[in-house]
């Protein structure tokens, strides 16, 4: 994100509403801040939003394009098309995703007039059928808009540490997410291995969950199945999970009462600190007791 | 009192790294320049309104929690280990080791 403050001249904001959200996105790394090369901050760049709905992020933009909800697929591809200098004809594609094409070239025009773009996207991107098919369209107009300029994409991560689980889940069994063990190595397959399909299917007959509350987050079905099943939850604080989960374990808030370390959104490791004491050990302290435990009742 | 700089705030993936929090008798009794998220999610961690340690309702101490969840993760034949999203890599790696050992399936919110 130093590289978007310092250098960005045009910034997309796609399905993200970071105003509301990442409050201090926009004056720490985007379109607000003020960098190396980048010293008239907002005034020095363009800024372009898409979302289905206005959105005080969308507000701030040069430019707005309102989106039919569904459509990351279709809009990847026709920024693709157009950057590839594919010959659209307005008769044919009038409107995609229902803004017309005209607004799509002036999107296509901005990227390969920049210095340097950003792309951040949020749910609004991910969270669309498709799920994983989206995602790699999204990284392929990244590569083609980088024929033209130098342009990068950024998930807009939403919990703190959510990349840094991806990131050592990839070093240690080559994927990001979605890892099955089941035949002693490393399998990954999203829908197959996704925590909603396979809550969804009933298939998990145990649960281990770690710093999230799925008796608030995930749909009515998967959470019924997980209060079906012996549920271990491990959380700093009471949640809509901790209530029902057959074994619950108290820990010390990470980066408050628990040092270590989080992924910043764009893959920058930090050291979070301690600043109080809790009575409750850390999640590393209480996973690791669990490890060997496990170990130890499997060879029994 | 105590007064920490340049304090990481653990909300979201921004991480701003830029925060003051003043502590006094362990408790959090001041942060400047987070967010309203980051501020009131540091007020909340300060302010622990931790579960008790429990099975099946009962209340226990942690190492017989860590136990009776040991014993279920041992005895799954498909288990899954879920969430990680706010804790430390730290962690994240013991979980990714507990997933190896149970032969179960790992995953975070990212995939849906």
């Amino acid at each position: 994100m130093g590289e978007a403050r310092n250098r960005a001249d045009l910034i997309i904001y796609w399905g993200c509403n970071p105003v509301e959200t990442h409050m201090r996105h926009l004056s720490r790394y985007s379109s607000l801040a003020k960098g190396l090369y980048t010293p008239e901050g907002r005034k020095g760049r363009k800024v372009v939003a898409i979302d289905i709905r206005p959105t005080p992020t969308t507000k701030g933009a040069d430019l707005f394009l309102q989106v039919k909800p569904g459509n990351t697929f279709e809009i990847a591809s026709v920024l693709r098309a157009l950057l590839r200098g594919e010959r659209l004809e307005e008769e044919a594609v009038a409107a995609v995703a229902g803004v017309p094409l005209a607004s799509w070239r002036e999107v296509a025009e901005a990227i390969k007039a920049c210095r340097y773009g950003v792309l951040f996207f949020g749910l609004g991107v991910t969270q669309c059928r498709g799920s994983d098919i989206n995602v790699e369209q999204v990284g392929l107009l990244i590569q083609d808009a980088n024929v033209h300029t130098r342009f990068y994409g950024l998930a807009m991560r939403g919990h703190g540490n959510v990349n840094g689980s991806n990131q050592v889940m990839t070093w240690l069994t080559g994927y990001p997410m979605s890892v099955n063990f089941s035949h002693g190595f490393a399998q990954f397959n999203p829908g197959e291995f996704s925590v909603l399909p396979m809550l969804a299917r009933g298939e998990p007959d145990a649960a281990l969950i770690v710093a999230t509350d799925p008796g608030a987050h995930l749909p009515a079905d998967a959470v019924r199945h997980l209060r079906s099943i012996p549920t271990v939850a491990i959380d700093p604080h009471k949640n809509q999970t901790t209530p029902w989960a057959t074994v619950v374990i108290p820990v010390a808030p990470s980066g408050v009462a628990a040092a270590g370390t989080f992924y910043r959104m764009d893959n920058v490791p930090l050291r979070v600190r301690k600043l109080i004491e809790s009575p409750y050990p850390s999640d590393e302290e209480v996973l690791a007791a669990m490890k060997e435990r496990i170990d130890h009742a499997l060879r029994a | 009192m105590q007064l920490h700089q340049d304090v990481v705030c653990t909300f979201c993936g921004c991480l701003c790294d830029d925060l003051e929090v003043e502590v006094e008798d362990n408790v959090i009794v001041g942060v400047k320049k987070a967010c309203v998220i980051g501020k009131n999610k540091l007020f909340h961690d300060s302010h622990p309104d931790a579960p008790p340690p429990s099975i099946a309702g009962r209340e226990v101490s942690i190492e017989e929690a860590i136990d009776e969840a040991a014993r279920i993760l041992a005895r799954a034949r498909y288990p899954l280990i879920y969430g990680l999203s706010s804790t430390t890599s730290e962690a994240q790696r013991e979980l990714v080791a507990i997933a190896e050992k149970t032969k179960g399936t790992i995953d975070n919110p990212s995939s849906y």
